[in-house]
């Protein structure tokens, strides 16, 4: 990871990103309940847990954008492809609600901010395929 | 021989510290205390039983239910147990002979992970400090509030979970807008700051510890 690849994002980016995230969240978990298959397993909690496990993501997400700390979402994807397979979420399913996330971001945001914040995404997105590789 | 994580923390004590995290996992307080006592009436310094023993352990028990060992409440129990016994041996930590340099130690609004915290302002304590600690989740008015009653030497700010630093670096902001700004020192600390060595400089502060064995010699060479 090159840390000075990850500067802050500019104010106003972090501000749009803020003001949709509750949508994008709401979008993310309704397309990842979709994909029941991937969900039967959490029961009547799926939609609790999926939308805990978005705001998680999103309140980690715009700590490292506010900072530029790159480090911080390595820290915390870590510790959650350690932590989430025993309370039944797979790596995949991880990998896979990313990049739906990555898609709502790309849909609700203006495009001017949109390469900033998934710039960010992206970064998420290639460690947790990294992840994979390295524990197949 | 590759050392665990417990090990290399726990040091030479790393006996004492897997008897102690034993006993609370098997919920018996009154064991754990007393091996502490015990191991205190022979000589270990309690500063040692703060990082070797109760800050090693805490670490354990978070890797364990990390990694689904054990539950959230056994995770809890050892907590407050260890605030427990903690309080047990402010007797001999506030018998210090003081310095009179003040320390203000809180964690910011949202943040409830205390114990490290309460470590740090236990060990200036015992280094000769008066601190003056406020705990978890406090708000920052308050905090503020109490820096202009107060006028410490140092403050002291924590943050374990990384979406807190926002309100870390908000709180900081507010600090160095204080009129009597140039009369203390600022110092954030927490797992943050521990993986991103430069994170204190973007959130404004003078400087970061790992630990508070660390945190008071800095806090001591900031006000020399």
């Amino acid at each position: 990871m090159n840390q000075e690849e990850f500067p802050p994002v500019s104010s106003e980016a972090l501000k749009s990103f803020k003001e949709h995230s509750p949508h994008i969240i709401k979008n993310t978990v309704n397309i990842s309940l979709e994909r029941s298959d991937e969900v039967v397993q959490h029961g009547d909690h799926a939609r609790e847990l999926l939308s805990s496990g978005m705001e998680f993501t999103t309140r980690m997400l715009e700590t490292a954008m506010l900072l530029g700390e790159v480090s911080i979402l390595e820290d915390q994807l870590s510790w959650a492809c350690n932590r989430l397979p025993h309370d039944g979420v797979a790596l995949e399913h991880i990998l896979i609600r990313l990049e739906i996330y990555r898609g709502q971001i790309r849909e609700a945001l203006p495009e001017e901010y949109v390469s900033e914040i998934t710039h960010y995404i992206d970064w998420m997105i290639e460690w947790q395929k990294e992840w994979l590789k390295k524990s197949e | 021989m590759v050392l665990s994580e417990f090990e290399k923390e726990s040091g030479e004590l790393i006996e004492l510290a897997r008897n102690y995290r034993d006993a609370l996992l098997n919920l018996d307080r009154y064991s754990a205390s007393e091996m502490i006592h015990t191991s205190l009436d022979e000589g270990v310094p309690i500063k040692d039983i703060y990082i070797k023993v109760f800050e090693s352990s805490q670490h354990e028990v978070g890797r364990l239910w990390q990694n689904n060992i054990i539950n959230v409440a056994q995770e809890h129990y050892c907590s407050a147990s260890t605030q427990q016994i903690m309080s047990e041996l402010y007797p001999l930590i506030f018998k210090s002979q003081k310095k009179g340099y003040k320390l203000l130690a809180t964690c910011v609004a949202g943040e409830m992970h205390e114990i490290g915290l309460r470590m740090v302002a236990d060990i200036f304590e015992l280094e000769g400090w008066d601190s003056y600690y406020l705990g978890a989740n406090t708000p920052l008015e308050s905090i503020l509030d109490t820096i202009s009653n107060l006028d410490p030497d140092i403050v002291a700010i924590s943050a374990s979970i990384h979406f807190n630093i926002p309100a870390v670096k908000e709180l900081v902001d507010k600090i160095n807008s204080l009129p009597l700004r140039s009369r203390f020192k600022i110092m954030v600390g927490g797992r943050p700051f521990s993986i991103s060595p430069d994170l204190w400089k973007k959130v404004g502060a003078d400087a970061s510890a790992s630990n508070a064995l660390e945190a008071v010699q800095l806090a001591n060479e900031l006000i020399s």
